[in-house]
């Protein structure tokens, strides 16, 4: 899903190629993006 | 009351949210705060994906996911995405929390041979159970855990899956059946045949509400479950209440 958000497709796109609501991608999103940076950052933490 | 971080991150990528949301962003000082801090988040993960996808053909990978659509909106609405979308769903969804689509014959001829006997047939309009590829499913891929398969249920009816936490489970229904899923729960309606759910072991605890009632709650290793419960190896068939 990040992916293909930062690839620019559009929440409609991505929702029909989840198979999930468009009303949905803004919350699975956000917390795609938590996840994601919160890894990160413990990586640079570590590092 | 502010906005969800769904609204932000929606006002923050130019999709189109409600004037009524816009203009409560910038008016709060709260939410303009959650929409700085994903803007910052953005600005992380583009650069992170920026540093880590170099060698990725970006451009290919494009084309394929615009095929991929091009051919999923040539299909029916409700057929079930290609295998290597399934695939990436499931794994970024797994990553969110949320869901992907997947098969499970298995549960399916499970049901199949035990739907027959699985209580009263007081929903005459109830329908057979269907074969494995008029099935979709929506939900993470399940270990082993618990099975629970509700049949009775039919278009006008309300199937409600509430989590503790994570969306964990996988819920499969024929061809036909919408699913609306939202935080930490899926609704179903339009129903087609029977519903089943596979509840993986360990996963937090669920509740599964059918017109109303609470068919069960609690993890696949302590639960309740409604009295008109059918216990089967390895699962509990319920029939749904009318509304």
């Amino acid at each position: 899903m990040l992916l293909m958000r930062y690839s620019g497709f559009s929440y409609t796109e991505i929702a029909e190629a989840l198979g999930v609501a468009s009303s949905s991608v803004g919350t699975l999103l956000s917390r795609a993006e938590r996840r994601f940076a919160d890894a990160v950052t413990r990586e640079e933490v570590g590092a | 009351m502010h906005v969800d971080e769904g609204l932000l991150l929606a006002l923050r990528d130019g999709e189109t949210i409600p004037e009524s949301a816009d203009a409560h962003v910038e008016a709060c000082t709260v939410c303009s705060s959650g929409l700085e801090e994903a803007r910052a988040r953005a600005v992380l993960i583009r650069d992170t994906l920026d540093d880590e996808t170099e060698s990725v053909d970006l451009e290919a990978a494009r084309a394929a996911v615009r095929a991929r659509l091009d051919r999923s909106r040539a299909r029916p609405r409700f057929s079930v995405p290609g295998a290597s979308v399934r695939r990436a769903a499931g794994i970024l969804l797994v990553a969110a929390g949320a869901v992907s689509a997947l098969q499970s014959p298995p549960v399916r001829t499970w049901l199949s041979e035990r739907i027959g006997e699985s209580g009263p047939t007081d929903r005459s309009t109830a329908a057979a159970p269907r074969t494995a590829d008029e099935l979709q499913s929506v939900g993470i891929a399940a270990q082993p855990g618990l099975v629970i398969a509700l049949s009775g249920l039919e278009a006008g009816d309300q199937l409600a899956l509430v989590f503790e936490a994570r969306d964990e489970v996988e819920v499969s229904a024929a061809e036909g059946t919408r699913f609306a899923i939202a935080d930490a729960r899926i609704d179903a309606s339009d129903i087609v045949g029977p519903v089943i759910i596979r509840v993986p072991a360990g996963a937090p605890a669920l509740t599964i509400t059918a017109n109303g009632r609470i068919m069960f709650a609690g993890t696949d290793a302590e639960y309740d479950v409604d009295p008109s419960g059918v216990q089967a190896d390895g699962g509990w068939v319920f029939r749904a209440p009318a509304p």
